[in-house]
């Protein structure tokens, strides 16, 4: 359906060419229209089962075996999906408690998770129980403000990864909640934490900059907003302070956005933020549709959530 | 047909130029929330992954650890109840010995919050399910030593908050009418000024949790690494019948 729509955009812009001065005998010179499948997910807390009927608020959803089917069949409709975590995968029910965070990890490999940030919780069995758990993820994590230097995790936890999908490029980076008086300093141990903000700043600069990204992600467990502590930073304070920031995909407040929330930038540009709850009862599906043409104004891009 | 000719050499300049460097731009974003409920089915092969994880964990959560002579309850009484005497008594229980070895020291009381006690336990089989419904947080026990005056601030915030906060080895005595302390003893001594007590407690109430501040900045803080719900599982796989206790450890003055 989708590529039979790029089809017909494609072959009516070249037939507009063809009208212009016979441009379009350049192959790379056609116009193309991209998609890019961004699936995520955020504070899981160990819930591999569906929630019990019995749960108030979201009463028998999420699991990973239903997540698995959705996930699979919006992959074999786009392949150039990305799937993402925001982090707290560890902590919420006793298969944690029993297994460690052997079958969180497990899972969302099989699952084929393509990146995912640390929460406070995935700190819960210490950094060494964090680090024991790694061989079982065939997926990266990235933290840009978590200094892992004097660490076990040092060199293992990078700022940010790049993927390219159908030639484009995509940068995530990720950023962490203050861990100070969130968890203990015996399980965080040497780990330090860095201004948000300033990172993200510093980041977005080298993915749009120097790594040359078409898209840039902010994979974050700082928290969607605090309205009882306006000084705390947040999601919505990140977008409105940060340049070049495509989406933030957030966690840490469990907050079920109704829909993607549209924030301006520093710039005046749109930032999107999107958080699903929590225990993966919902999966956040973003679809970036890109395009070439450089015909077409930049402010032309629309939103539709 | 010069200017035409340059035309198209700029133009194919332009189009090697941007065939380098092809820029794509975001022309629309499309966002949906999926949800992940029943009408979905499971992918069969991830639910058979997890199938021997689930049962081998059910096993342990549901394999009997002991048997409960008594329906404990969380509303059984006006300042105490049958399940917080239940887990502050075995809190002290597992947790004495060691600290006594460790630190040469005797615990005195036991203080945690009623908000925290999230089940209590039926009569019959008891399970490692029901310590994990009882305490599904990760708190730890710590052991606060605290001043004089950070006991009466204790004291006083149990009187005014009318709630059967658990405990062990406080004996109180208040004036329902006038909120006066008619009796009060910590571990069968007098609180005395110039003294300081033991008081074992989460570390999240001694963090302040529930506004138990007087927890906050105490003499000295002893960690002791051990989990409220693992305390509870090691009791009871080493207890065989548990009994119900209400013994008017604190009350109103009759």
């Amino acid at each position: 359906m989708q590529n039979r729509r790029n089809f017909i955009k494609q072959t009516g812009a070249a037939a507009a060419f063809v009208g212009l001065g016979g441009l379009t005998l350049q192959s790379c010179n056609q116009v193309k229209n991209k998609r890019i499948t961004i699936l995520h997910t955020n504070d899981v807390h160990s819930q591999i089962d569906p929630l019990p009927i019995s749960n108030t608020r979201y009463p028998g959803l999420g699991g990973f075996a239903r997540r698995a089917s959705v996930i699979h069949q919006i992959r074999q409709e786009n392949p150039n999906t990305l799937l993402l975590d925001a982090g707290d995968i560890f902590q919420g029910t006793p298969y944690f408690n029993y297994y460690g965070g052997e079958l969180e990890f497990k899972l969302m490999s099989k699952l084929q998770y393509d990146l995912a940030t640390l929460g406070n919780h995935d700190f819960d069995n210490g950094i060494d129980g964090f680090l024991a758990q790694l061989p079982n993820a065939s997926f990266d994590f990235v933290s840009a403000n978590y200094d892992f230097k004097n660490t076990v995790l040092d060199g293992l936890v990078k700022p940010y990864k790049v993927f390219i999908k159908d030639d484009i490029k995509i940068g995530v980076f990720g950023l962490g909640v203050a861990l100070k008086g969130l968890v203990k300093k015996d399980l965080y141990k040497e780990t330090k934490y860095l201004d948000p903000i300033e990172l993200a700043q510093q980041m977005s600069k080298t993915l749009k900059e120097d790594e040359q990204c078409d898209l840039v992600i902010c994979l974050s467990h700082i928290g969607y907003d605090y309205k009882n502590s306006p000084e705390t930073v947040s999601d919505l304070k990140l977008a409105k302070r940060t340049k070049d920031i495509d989406l933030i995909i957030g966690g840490h407040t469990h907050t079920l956005l109704p829909k993607p929330t549209i924030e301006k930038n520093i710039a005046g540009e749109n930032v999107l933020i999107n958080q699903c709850g929590k225990s993966g009862v919902y999966m956040g599906q973003i679809d970036f549709y890109l395009h070439n043409d450089g015909t077409k104004t930049a402010n032309g891009k629309s939103i539709i959530v | 047909m010069k200017t035409h000719i340059s035309f198209i050499m700029l133009a194919v300049a332009l189009s090697f130029f941007s065939c380098k460097n092809e820029q794509f731009k975001v022309e629309k974003i499309k966002a949906i929330q999926v949800p992940i409920d029943s009408t979905i089915a499971m992918d069969t092969s991830i639910d058979d992954f997890v199938k021997p994880f689930r049962e081998n964990l059910n096993k342990q959560l549901d394999s009997t650890l002991c048997i409960s002579a008594f329906s404990f309850s969380k509303t059984d009484g006006a300042l105490e109840t049958s399940m917080g005497n239940l887990m502050a008594d075995i809190s002290l229980a597992e947790t004495k010995e060691f600290f006594k070895k460790k630190f040469g020291k005797e615990i005195d009381m036991v203080l945690f919050n009623h908000g925290g006690v999230r089940a209590s336990l039926p009569k019959g089989n008891i399970s490692a399910r029901n310590a994990f419904q009882v305490m599904p947080f990760e708190n730890e026990l710590v052991v606060t030593e605290l001043s004089y005056e950070k006991i009466l601030e204790l004291v006083l915030y149990f009187i005014k908050e009318k709630k059967a906060h658990p405990t062990a080895k406080m004996e109180l005595i208040v004036n329902k009418g006038t909120n006066a302390i008619e009796h009060l003893k910590i571990n069968n001594r007098e609180v005395v000024k110039g003294e300081t007590y033991l008081v074992l407690t989460t570390d999240y109430l001694q963090d302040g949790g529930d506004r138990m501040y007087f927890f906050t900045e105490p003499i000295q803080l002893y960690k002791t690494g051990y989990k409220l719900r693992n305390v509870l599982i090691d009791n009871f796989k080493k207890t065989d019948t548990l009994q119900g206790v209400l013994d008017n450890r604190v009350s109103y003055a009759k």
